[in-house]
């Protein structure tokens, strides 16, 4: 596609992208959305990250980051001011874009997860991070100040979606493959002002926990006690 | 004759002169709620903020000598905890909590000296002389709030009071936990107002209370013999006669009952290794639940991030990332905590379901049983 066809595409790209993202933040902070959460236990187990199937933050991060750019370039040198678009504003997206990315580098380092369903509560225990944490019949939970989780079943994917201060939003969407041998987990940042998310794809796949040679619990008034494990030589 | 035009003509002017006079009420009506609404009445007895139950409260001690008077006996019913638990472990916390304020107040009142024998039972006793219900409508580590209700055999409410005390700092230093628990004041300030409620009734009651608490217990065993002495009016009991003094079916009766202490003691005395055992880790836990709920409120009070788009300040976007990671590790950490308590409580609670699994099954199954086993009993002994 190119010149006049290309110039009136555009603010019809535009619109459907605004739309999109428009649509993101109203899933993200549209509180009617909200319902109780019914416990399925689909992902239990332990699971390891499969390097060579998920995806780099950072090469993500440079390939939207070119993506992005190409796309302001062209619509800068299509001088199409209706739309507001402006050499400053082109950089402000872009930079709120690498600032998700950065953060989307941070939230997705986790290397093992430990998926636990309970008769009430269903949790994903990260090896990096706080456990996200699923409540029966609760649809949202945390304190407004410092951010929101609430979760949701959409078919078998199962949706974490967390609402940080300052327009952020973060969205963990969990999925098994048919087979059962791969689990997906896509990161969402979204950004209130950033025209699109970043998204990170980790693969995981289940393996089985060694023998711990020490087992350690929490005891309350004595703090973590460890002890040699059944299996190891003493 | 006059015309129709000429009797129009009257009337308007009739109804015009309603209208003004209307107008003008109307004037003065809104002026005189103008000036109303300008000077608001001013309550010369402004309400207080109630601010519960204060930690200085102290418990009001028996120093009267009852001239050879029995004290009366006191069971407090296994407590209802009537606030949502949001996770598992906090539902498990939940059934400890029941347990222990109870125990809690038994201990309280016992060292009041105002009353007998105290006992904390699984579920409401007809024939106990003062019967306390309570529920738990608020218990964080920050404030408890409790609902109590004690009735005499006679039905008579003695106290019924939602009740609350809110803690701070000083109440969770480690040589003030050492001494007590941070919402014994709350049980102090029951106490005391059960105690009053003692010195304003008990003199010219207590006779009347032992005696309809003892035929109403007669009618939980044998109904068609002890019926008569008791008539349910409303929500009270009226005593309208007794048993001769010496009446063998009334002796029966006072020794059955006797047995029944015996064995009620004994489950007192399981539930008290609860609260033995139970002490020392509860404490420990609110002592963590407290930093970490005060924590928390620090970190929720920092609101200037939500009212900028935080996407464009990287540093901005990770501190309030790393907010909200502190306070759900903080999370994690309560909940990892309130596990290592049931955890600690469990064999505890299980030895004594345990205990009373060797009559029964569970303890209000137990005491139904024991129940029964005394109505036979009575009935082989030729009561009925």
């Amino acid at each position: 596609m190119h010149g006049p066809q290309m110039k009136r595409d555009q603010p019809r790209r535009k619109l459907v992208k605004t739309a999109a993202m428009g649509f993101l933040v109203a899933l993200l902070s549209h509180p009617s959305m909200a319902s109780g959460f019914e416990v399925k236990a689909l992902f239990d187990g332990h699971w390891e990250i499969d390097f060579a199937r998920s995806e780099s933050p950072s090469d993500k991060l440079r390939y939207l980051y070119d993506v992005t750019l190409s796309e302001h370039r062209r619509r800068l040198s299509a001088s199409d001011s209706r739309l507001g678009d402006s050499p400053l504003t082109a950089m402000k997206d872009l930079r709120g874009l690498i600032n998700l990315g950065r953060l989307g580098e941070q939230i997705t380092r986790t290397s093992t997860l430990e998926v636990v369903s309970g008769a009430r509560s269903l949790e994903i225990h990260r090896d990096d991070n706080f456990t996200l944490r699923c409540e029966e019949g609760l649809p949202e939970t945390g304190i407004t100040n410092l951010g929101l989780a609430r979760c949701e079943w959409q078919d078998s994917q199962l949706i974490v979606r967390q609402r940080l201060p300052g327009g952020i939003g973060i969205e963990h969407r969990l999925t098994l493959s048919p087979a059962g041998r791969e689990l997906n987990v896509a990161t969402s940042i979204l950004g209130q002002g950033v025209t699109q998310p970043f998204t990170i794809n980790r693969v995981y796949v289940p393996y089985q926990p060694g023998e711990e040679r020490f087992q350690c619990e929490y005891q309350i008034g004595k703090g973590k006690v460890c002890s040699l494990g059944a299996g190891s030589a003493s | 004759m006059t015309s129709n035009r000429q009797q129009r003509a009257g009337c308007s002017r009739y109804a015009a002169g309603w209208l003004g006079l209307l107008a003008r009420l109307a004037a003065v009506v809104s002026l005189l709620t103008l000036v109303a609404c300008q000077t608001p009445p001013v309550n010369p007895n402004p309400v207080p903020v109630d601010e519960g139950v204060l930690r200085t409260t102290v418990l009001s001690q028996s120093n009267v000598e009852r001239g050879g008077q029995s004290l009366l006996d006191v069971s407090i019913v296994l407590f209802q905890h009537e606030t949502d638990a949001l996770t598992e472990s906090e539902a498990r916390l939940h059934n400890a909590e029941r347990h222990y304020f109870p125990l809690l107040f038994k201990e309280v009142l016992d060292q009041s000296g105002y009353w007998g024998a105290v006992r904390v039972l699984p579920e409401a006793d007809v024939g106990s002389e003062l019967e306390c219900e309570g529920r738990i409508l608020h218990s964080h580590a920050s404030e408890l709030r409790l609902s109590l209700i004690c009735r005499d055999a006679t039905g008579a409410v003695w106290l019924d009071k939602t009740s609350f005390q809110r803690t701070g700092e000083m109440d969770y230093l480690d040589e003030q936990m050492a001494v007590q628990d941070p919402f014994r004041p709350l049980f102090y300030d029951l106490a005391n107002e059960l105690a009053a409620a003692l010195n304003n009734r008990f003199a010219d009651s207590a006779e009347l209370i032992r005696a309809t608490a003892l035929m109403r217990y007669g009618i939980a065993l044998a109904p068609d013999t002890f019926s008569a002495f008791v008539r349910p009016v409303d929500d009270r009991f009226e005593l309208v006669g007794l048993p001769a003094k010496g009446d063998p079916m009334r002796e029966r009766i006072t020794r059955i009952r006797e047995s029944e202490y015996l064995f009620v003691d004994a489950v007192d005395d399981a539930y008290n290794e609860v609260l033995i055992d139970m002490v020392g880790p509860y404490r420990i836990w609110r002592q963590y639940q407290y930093e970490f709920e005060t924590y928390n409120q620090l970190l929720g009070a920092d609101d200037r991030v939500g009212r900028q788009q935080l996407a464009f300040d990287y540093d901005a976007l990770l501190g309030a990332y790393r907010r909200y990671q502190d306070y759900r590790r903080n999370q994690d950490e309560l909940e990892e905590m309130a596990d290592s308590l049931n955890r600690s409580l469990a064999p505890t609670l299980a030895e004594v379901e345990g205990r009373v699994l060797e009559l029964s099954g569970n303890l209000a199954g137990q005491y139904r049983m024991w129940r029964s086993l005394l109505r036979q009993l009575y009935r082989e002994e030729g009561g009925e």
